[in-house]
């Protein structure tokens, strides 16, 4: 098999010249969070869906807003609440008084970008709701169906903490995500600009430097960046490992390990890695990209056991355990 | 004064002990009779001896013994006789003995009894006829002693066990030291050749440059291969499982000379682009890699 790397080379460097001014302009506002970002754009890019989780106060809503800023394209925000219905976020269908016709008024997940804030605040079906929508893309109020906006990206947030009074997503829902982020705390040097950015006078705004035309080209080189069969079995041995660690030299896990991965991460990462190639503007993937983005991939599709959780190993710690021992093509 | 008085107690109780078994009733002071069995305790498959003594001063002649029966038993049987007579000088007196044994076997476990015998006996000088009465014994039959030949057979087993154990432990130790001596002799083999000349012989078996038609991107492989086992044995790092951005920050950490770095770096990136890209390489920069590594294995020393 011979490929034309020089071709594809020239396309992702062609394609990809956006990255740096959405990047540039999303650094406006958002001082650090780099990991955040690129995360992101690999979302944005690789077309799945994002969970973010992390304390509050971490920039998380801001840096999905700046990135929508940045792409001219439609943006809406959904906040969950306990008394949020799905018709609250796919819309509904209302009586035309001067017709006398029934008509469908579309709900904000009619956007390209949506924002589903604290998305476990709902009860199931508002999750159901808006997790269908984003698997079969479209939307069906009353007896008509509505396909959804491309590009189509929902980014949800959920808080790790005050657990109390929230309605935890199902696996099955977890694993329709094809990232979940942990965002951490920035650096100390991040910090101090943060304090400074935010209480100057005028606030920092993102400004729309990208089409959303330009992320559908994007999308389509991307799909085109090469993938070996060497990294198709690497990333085979890595999701494999979930699931039979002792085939992997893995005995320690085999005890920790309820469920493994499911083919969903073998897509996802393949899709994913694929993305952050095309970030780094290479034409092809390495077991670099694999590594970088298994672990966010990974960590909400690996589930542990309960004694596991009494040793208190993480789903972070087996897969980091699992990336460290498979071995690199 | 205490003292005094305990010493005479002490030396009358070892006076009684000394004097043996009480004689049995007699009406003449010059013959006594005793009866004694041993053991008292007798196991159920063993024979114990009940003895009739009698003993007085003077010569043997001096009574006449009239012959009595066999002591009447009860759960024993008699199963033999004897007789003995004898005369000995103790403390310059002239002593006459004459002992009647009875061997017997006990019936059941229990208790067992042998009833007194009446002795009748003339003393010659007067001619006056006496009786006396031994007393009577009890023997405890108590449970039967494992026979010497009963057990033979797990005496046997259990000597052809211990000996078959033995000879496996000296089979195993044999081996042991066959097997330790073999590994010292490779090692010795081994560590007469350096880690690089060892990656040396492995890279010239793993990636031929001479064949005509030669693999450029699975040698690339297998040369980048060599390269990580290699720096995985000498710096003691997880190279195997580490992607060529994650090599330098590793051989950092184990403070690994810079030059030999940029040359790792330089092999596995090319060797990355060969193996993940999908163009086909080039038998130049396979030869051109090849050299920075051989000249990595031919420079570096352990």
């Amino acid at each position: 098999m011979n490929i034309d790397i020089q071709a594809i080379q020239a396309r992702i460097e062609r394609e990809s010249a956006f990255v740096d001014k959405i990047t540039a302009e999303v650094s406006k506002v958002i001082v650090g969070q780099t990991y955040m970002v690129e995360r992101l754009l690999i979302g944005l890019l690789a077309d799945g869906h994002i969970l973010l989780e992390g304390v509050p106060g971490l920039a998380k809503t801001m840096t999905v807003k700046a990135l929508s800023a940045a792409i001219k394209t439609n943006f809406q925000r959904i906040q969950f609440t306990p008394d949020l219905l799905p018709a609250d976020i796919v819309g509904t269908m209302i009586y035309d008084m001067k017709n006398s016709t029934f008509s469908a008024k579309k709900g904000p997940i009619f956007s390209n970008l949506v924002l589903a804030d604290e998305i476990n605040r709902s009860p199931a079906k508002v999750q159901s709701a808006l997790l269908e929508a984003m698997q079969e893309r479209q939307v069906t109020i009353g007896d008509t169906t509505f396909p959804l906006p491309a590009p189509f990206l929902v980014l949800a947030t959920q808080n790790p903490i005050e657990q109390e009074g929230t309605y935890p997503l199902p696996e099955a829902q977890v694993d329709r995500f094809m990232l979940k982020l942990s965002v951490g705390y920035p650096e100390r040097a991040e910090e101090l600009e943060i304090m400074r950015r935010m209480t100057s006078v005028e606030l920092p705004e993102a400004k729309a430097v990208v089409t959303p035309q330009e992320i559908i080209n994007a999308r389509r080189a991307v799909h085109e960046v090469y993938i070996d069969p060497k990294i198709e079995n690497y990333i085979v041995d890595i999701v494999f490992a979930t699931r039979r660690p002792k085939e992997y030299g893995l005995d320690e896990l085999a005890d920790l390990i309820a469920y493994g991965a499911s083919p969903r991460a073998s897509i996802y990462l393949n899709m994913a890695a694929k993305a952050h190639a095309f970030l780094r503007r290479r034409g092809y993937v390495t077991p670099e990209d694999i590594r970088s983005i298994a672990m966010d991939v990974l960590r909400h599709r690996v589930i542990i056991t309960y004694e596991a959780e009494a040793e208190e190993i993480s789903a972070e710690d087996v897969v980091r355990k699992i990336i460290n021992k498979v071995e690199v093509p | 004064m205490r003292a005094i008085r305990s010493a005479a107690v002490l030396i009358l109780a070892a006076m009684v002990l000394a004097a043996g078994p009480l004689p049995a009733q007699s009406g003449d002071e010059g013959i006594r009779v005793s009866a004694t069995a041993t053991p008292l305790q007798v196991p159920q498959n063993r024979t114990a001896v009940v003895t009739i003594r009698l003993e007085w001063a003077g010569d043997l002649n001096r009574y006449e013994i009239l012959k009595f029966d066999n002591p009447l038993v009860e759960n024993l049987d008699i199963i033999a006789t004897a007789s003995s007579n004898r005369v000995q000088v103790i403390g310059g007196v002239q002593m006459a003995r004459r002992e009647s044994q009875y061997t017997v076997r006990p019936d059941g476990l229990g208790m067992a009894y042998v009833d007194g015998i009446v002795i009748r006996y003339t003393d010659k000088t007067t001619g006056q006829e006496y009786r006396l009465t031994t007393s009577r014994l009890e023997l405890k039959v108590i449970d039967p002693l494992p026979e010497p030949g009963s057990y033979l057979w797990l005496v046997l087993l259990l000597a052809a066990l211990g000996a078959a154990a033995v000879t496996w432990v000296l089979v195993r130790r044999i081996r042991a030291r066959r097997a330790e001596a073999t590994r010292l002799a490779r090692e010795q083999q081994q560590q007469q050749i350096s880690l690089e000349e060892k990656y040396s012989l492995r890279l010239k078996e793993e990636v031929d440059l001479h064949q005509p038609e030669l693999d450029v991107s699975g040698s690339f492989a297998r040369l980048s291969g060599v390269l990580r086992r290699y720096l995985a044995e000498k710096y003691s790092l997880p190279l195997i499982s580490a992607t060529t951005a994650q090599v330098r920050g590793l051989m950092r950490e184990a403070e690994a000379d810079e030059r030999a770095i940029d040359d790792t770096l330089a092999i596995l990136e090319q060797a990355d682009i060969a193996k993940f890209s999908g163009a086909a390489p080039q038998r130049s920069e396979l030869e051109r890699v090849y050299t920075i590594l051989e000249s990595m294995l031919g420079s570096t020393s352990r």
